[in-house]
Formats: C-alpha cells, structure tokens, sequence
C-alpha cells in the first residue's frame, strides 16, 4: 500500500518536473533580472579598471582640471561600451567624446559605457534609487516618455538659443518633446524610402513612380511580369508597420497620425481608415508578391539583394545592403520619396522614421548649464560623424566636407530629406509594449485581408480609450 | 537489496538531493507564476493585485482559446501520428531482424538533431519560393504553396515536423518494452501456431501495456507544452494560426511586457498538463505483471 503511495508520489513528481520547464520561463524574467543588474554593476567598474582609453581620458581631465580651476566635472552614461568598435555611431561618438575635452575645457566628462541591453536595467535601477548621472543616453518617445512625466528629465528650453535651434533640422526634435517642451537634442535620422531596382524598372519599360497611381501601375506590371512588385517579410510582423506607417502619413499627415499614436488623437479618422484601404488594396492585387506572410525579414531583403523584387520600403539601414560587393543589384538601385496620394493630407516631405536617440540631462543635476551644454555638444559633434561613418542622416546642419567615400544612398537620402518637415517615428518603438504588439498584428491581420479596414481602426482606437 | 528497499532513511538519501533541485528548479518557479498571475504587472513598475481577471480575461481571448485548441489538435495527432508508427517499427524491429541496430540508429537520428536545425532545415523545405516541398510539386505539376505562410495549411505543416522528430524516440522506449517480454512466450506462441500479427496484438501490446502509457504520457503532454519547433517555425503566425499556448505565453510576457497575463498562461499549462496526466493514470489501468 504505501508503497502505491510511493510510486504515484513519484510519477506525479515526474510529471511536475515535465511540466516545470515551461513554467520556469514565467518566473525567470524576475530572476534574471537580478544577474543582469550585477553585471552592469561590475561593467561600471570595467571600463576604469581595463579599458585603457577610458583611464587615459580620466588621467588627462584630471590633469586639465586644474590648470583652468573652475573645471566641472559632468557624468555621461551610454550604452556605447566599446571604444573600438566600428559602427558609425559608436565611433562618432568617441570622437566626439575625444574632442569635447579641447572644445570645452571648463568641463571634465567621466564616460561610463554599458552593453545595450544593460544598460536599459541599469539606468531602470539608477532611476529608482535617484542615482542618475548628469548626462545620460536614451531612446525617444514612447521609451522616454514615463521618465519625463515622473520628472526626471530637464527641459532643455531655457538653454536652447534661437542661433542653436536653428541648425537643428526640421522634424528631428518630435521625439523628444512632451508638452511643448523640448527634453533632448537629435543626432541621427534614420528614414525610409522607396527602394527601387532601376534595372528592372528598365527592362519592363515601366516608369518610377511619382505619383500613388503611376505607383500602382508598377505594382501591377511587375506582377504581370512574374516579379514580386514589393519585397515585404510580413512573417517578422514589423515591416508591415512601415508600408501601413507610410499610408498613414500620406493620407493623414505626420501631425495628425502622430497625435493617433501617442493616444492624443484618433485612429477613427476617414483618413486613416482610407489609409487601411490602400494597404489592403495594395496586398490585394498581389502587391508583396505571393507568399508576404510567411517571408521573414531576412528572405525578403535577400529577394530584393538578388533581384528578385523591384521595390522595398525600408529603413536606411538597407543602404548597406545594397550596395554590398556580394549584392546582385549593387549600382541599380535607386532611393525615392513614397508617391502623395492624392486627396491625402499628407506631403511629399513627410517622411516615416526619423531622430529617436538622445542624450538626456538629469533633472537633479547639480550643473544644469554644464550638463546641458554636454548634451548639445554630443549631440552636435555625432550628427556630423555618424552620417560621415555611413549610419545615419545628419540631424544637425553643417559642412559635410569631403562626402566623395560616402555611401552613394546615404547621399541621395540625406538629399530627399534635406526639407524634411514632419516625421513619424518607428511605430513599435513609438508605442512600445503592448500597443507596439497590438499593431503590428493588426497590420498583419489588415495585409492578410482578415478583418475591414473599417474593423482595423475601430480595433486600434481601443488602444487609446 | 530487499534491506535497502526497506529502509525509509535510503530512500530520503538517495532522494533528497533530486528533490532539493526540482523543489528549487521547479516548484518555486511555479509557484511564483502563480503568485504573478494574480498581477496586473509590466514586469517594472508597480504590481497591482487584480485576482482571477487575468484569467477570465484569458476565456474572452480568442488567440488564446486557439492556441489550446492547436495544443489539443497537436496532442491528438501525437498520439497517433507517433505511437502507431513507433509500435510498427519497434515491433518488427524485435523481432531480430538483419541489420537491427543499424535501422535502430537510423530511426532515432532524427532525436538527437537540435530542434533549432530540424526547424531551419523544414524552413528552407517549406519556402515558398526556392523550398524543396514546391519545386518537388511544380515538377509533379501541381502548384505550390506558402506553407507557413497560409493560415489553413500552416498547422499540419508545422505539426509535421514535431511528429516526425519523435517517431525514433517513441519507438525506442516501445523498443525496449518489448525487449522486456521474455521470448520463451513467443516460442509457446509459435508452437501453438501463431503467426506475427497475432503475436503483435495478443502478445506483445498487452504485455507492454505499462511502457505504451509511459510513451502516451510523453506525447502527450510534450504536445501541451510544446514551444521550441513552433517558435522556430511560425513564431505562432501568421494571424496565431499556429499559436499554442506556449508561444503565446512567450509574446505576452516578452513583448507585451504583461506579466500577469503571461503567468495565468504558464498557471494554465501546468494545470492542463497535470490534468491530462491523471486521466492517462485513470483510463490507461495497468496490471503488475510479473514474468
């Protein structure tokens, strides 16, 4: 008998234990929470204990300190952890990290870098304990908007002047202002457009689109033609927020679809419903190609790479990957602004994308016209660098100088966005969470023709009641 | 031997540690997911005590009931896509055929593959454009199609691979149940002038009745909680068509960032898996047999 007992003791606990490992995964996050904080804590003392860079620079402010006496010194947080690394925005930011200490000799900048996705734990944590740094890295938006509104974060209104607001380009500030008020400066535009194969546009004999008809006729030649008309990897979910983000701004304007997605408008508007319809339209008559929906990103950018789609509204980032020397349609492709449809409120120069990546300034800094000025000058100094390093558009006016090495789509974009003067961000990143979620498969839902446009709008304006 | 059995200390001994680990691996875990389930949580910010809503608002949920419905579809043609198959190949396996342990090998070689490279290799089999699936259909004439990406077909071929993956795994613990029944039954079976297939039904799947619920149990309930291939595979799209609970739990918690919501899932696993074992246990009686 009790050894029945025993045995079913035992099968219920292996049966517990098949179970568990799913169950595991609810509660991990919170555990997991804890290791990545230490972690973060033991690369705050990395850099000055390895990193040779990060030491030298100590030693030379400190030594610069001195000799000018009134020397404040201001900390920097980011979440560029590596002095050598390549990507244009790291290197221009130590660039700019380097020159600052002879721009700005009344300031000694201690820079603490930490790895991405610590750093969003890390700076969770400093906030909670009120241990923010002077000066510190952040995303716009939908990101930043819950520490603006727990008022950790300075306006940066009182020390912007009229001269410095006025090489900061159109648009670029969106993200980083709540309520008026302006919290951080821009340093990069990331920006979609329409890719286009000209190779191919040639060979069909059709014309590149300048108009939402002459758009459409593409697409339907293209199809005639056996050639997916857009390349779309809908299977990741999120680059169906570009085609429709794109609709919507034509149709409704930046402002407007802004204000829709910030839950300060409406998603219930003609316009917008209209906007739904031409994206359901468009994936109607064969728009993406057949098989949209069970494409992955990296499929579909392979697709347009080897010449096998004629257009791809994409992010900047794509520029790399068209002009890369194993790219079939390297040279062939051409960077467009997205057709206006006619009768939208939208304009030809109202682009999807834009600046989202700041440097904040604590609201409890003890030098706010230090830290601010830091900021401003980061910000500055990085425009320039990172559009030269091939990351992203300049946010910031200035003489480029020698832009013969550059990224030749990096140069025709910088020219379509030059008068630039609305933008609608990233809508994940924008809404984030839940909402970043419920559009991106609401959009899914619109592309797969499984619900009305009319259903699309009502259901996302649930978001904002 | 029948001294150890006896005693209580030997088995606290020999148990204790084990149970430390899953107390702490798993039971813990669990526990706390309940406790989250409760919650109306981002995972940051503040935990508001909201009770059973997460879970009434699971029933109004309808990628959630799909998802359930999918598990059950899936546990179902676990059952019988991998134990019939299984038991086939097991018992002709032992029955000493020529070149036994190398189709043994062959059959289970599918089990040992990660999860992560049987999914990427029914990728490329399943995409449409360059996949092997539709060019094998388009030289056969008949078209092709967008496996993953088709909301009708995208559960049958995202379950094929899960069954098929198993297949080996099933058919050696069946394998060794069988290996388990002493041959002078099938010689007294022989003499008396049975054929195979008698002996197959009379003899063997009686007699292995207790390995045939083991194997049942892990179909099963590894169909409830499957995560890995799906994920893989769909990620649970397009529109959740291939949604299982799992994957579910998975969006919920980690790109929703809804906590609470996330944890009535896992709570919901746990309880359904636990459920369908003690009606195995119950409907699937086993005599003690002894040799």
């Amino acid at each position: 008998m009790k050894r029945a007992v025993l045995k079913k003791m035992t099968g219920l606990l292996m049966s517990a234990v098949l179970v568990a490992s799913l169950a595991g995964c609810g509660g991990a996050q919170d555990s997991g929470e804890a290791p990545a904080t230490a972690e973060s804590t033991a690369q705050e003392s990395g850099p000055a204990a390895e990193d040779n860079s990060g030491a030298e620079e100590t030693a030379e402010s400190e030594a610069a300190a001195p000799a000018d006496g009134e020397a404040v010194t201001i900390t920097l947080w980011s979440q560029f952890s590596d002095p050598n690394s390549t990507d244009g925005n790291y290197v221009a930011f130590y660039n700019a990290l380097e020159s600052i200490k002879t721009d700005m000799p009344n300031v000694n900048v201690v820079h603490e870098g930490t790895e991405s996705e610590s750093y969003k734990v890390k700076l969770k944590t400093a906030m909670a304990g009120n241990e923010l740094p002077d000066v510190f890295f952040n995303w716009g938006a939908g990101t930043m908007a819950p520490y603006v509104e727990a008022g950790l974060v300075l306006p940066m209104d009182d020390y912007m002047t009229d001269e410095v607001s006025a090489r900061i380009l159109g648009g670029t500030l969106d993200n980083f202002t709540f309520d008026g008020k302006i919290y951080g400066y821009p340093y990069s535009v990331a920006v979609a457009s329409l890719y286009v194969n000209t190779e191919l546009f040639e060979q069909n004999n059709v014309k590149i689109p300048e108009t939402y008809d002459e758009f459409l006729e593409a697409v339907d030649a293209f199809k005639e033609a056996g050639i997916t008309p857009i390349s779309l990897g809908e299977k990741d979910l999120w680059p169906g927020l570009m085609i429709f983000g794109i609709h919507a701004i034509r149709m409704a304007g930046a402002e407007d679809f802004n204000a829709a997605l910030m839950g300060e408008g409406s998603y219930n508007t003609p316009e917008l419903v209209e906007a739904a319809k031409y994206v359901q339209d468009l994936a109607a008559r064969g728009g993406f190609g057949e098989s949209a929906m069970g494409t992955s990103e990296d499929d579909a950018v392979a697709a347009f790479k080897q010449g096998r789609a004629a257009m791809m509204f994409m992010g900047s980032w794509l520029n790399g990957d068209c002009e890369a020397d194993d790219a079939a349609v390297k040279g062939k492709i051409s960077v467009i602004k997205f057709p206006v449809i006619e009768g939208g409120k939208g304009t030809k120069d109202e682009f999807h994308g834009g600046s989202g990546e700041t440097f904040l300034v604590s609201s409890s800094t003890e030098h706010p016209a230090e830290a601010a000025a830091v900021a401003q000058y980061i910000c500055e100094k990085m425009s320039k660098d990172q559009y030269l390093a091939g990351s992203g558009m300049p946010a910031w006016e200035a003489d480029m100088g020698d832009t013969s090495e550059l990224n030749r789509l990096s140069q025709e974009i910088a020219n379509l966005t030059k008068d630039a003067t609305g933008y609608v961000y990233w809508l994940d990143s924008l809404t984030g969470g839940s909402a970043a979620d419920t559009l991106m498969n609401e959009i899914a839902n619109l592309i797969a023709g499984a619900e009305t446009p009319e259903e699309f709008c009502a259901n996302l304006q649930k978001l904002n009641e | 031997m029948n001294k150890i059995l006896g005693n209580k200390k030997a088995y606290f001994v020999f148990v204790f540690p084990a149970f430390v680990i899953y107390f702490v691996m798993a039971f813990i875990p669990i526990i706390i997911s309940g406790y989250y389930s409760t919650l109306e949580w981002n995972g940051i910010g503040e935990k508001v005590f909201v009770g059973i809503e997460n879970f009434l608002e699971l029933l109004k949920n309808d990628a959630f009931l799909s998802s359930v419905k999918n598990s059950f579809i899936l546990a179902a043609a676990s059952v019988i896509g991998q134990l019939i198959p299984a038991m086939f190949f097991a018992i002709v396996l032992s029955r000493n055929i020529k070149g036994e342990g190398v189709y043994r090998t062959i059959y289970f070689i599918p089990v040992l593959l990660s999860t992560v490279v049987i999914g990427q290799l029914f990728l490329k089999i399943y995409n449409a454009d360059y996949g092997a699936l539709n060019a094998l259909l388009q030289k056969l004439g008949l078209e092709g199609q967008d496996w993953l990406g088709n909301t009708k077909l995208v559960l049958a071929a995202s379950f094929f691979p899960i069954i098929w993956q198993y297949i080996g795994y099933h058919m050696l613990i069946l394998y060794t149940g069988i290996k388990g029944v002493p041959a002078e039954i099938y010689e007294a079976a022989q003499i008396d002038g049975a054929n195979e297939k008698q002996m197959a039904f009379m003899i063997t799947m009686p007699l292995i009745k207790s390995t045939i619920k083991v194997s049942m149990t892990f179909a099963v309930i590894g169909s409830l909680k499957l995560f890995d291939l799906i994920w893989v595979l769909t990620k649970g799209g397009p529109l959740h068509a291939s949604e299982v609970p799992s994957t579910l739990m998975y969006t919920t918690i980690f790109t929703r960032m809804e906590y609470g919501s996330g944890s009535a899932i896992a709570v919901f696993i746990v309880l359904e898996c636990l459920l369908f074992y003690f009606l195995i246990e119950k409907f699937f009686k086993v005599d003690n047999l002894t040799y």
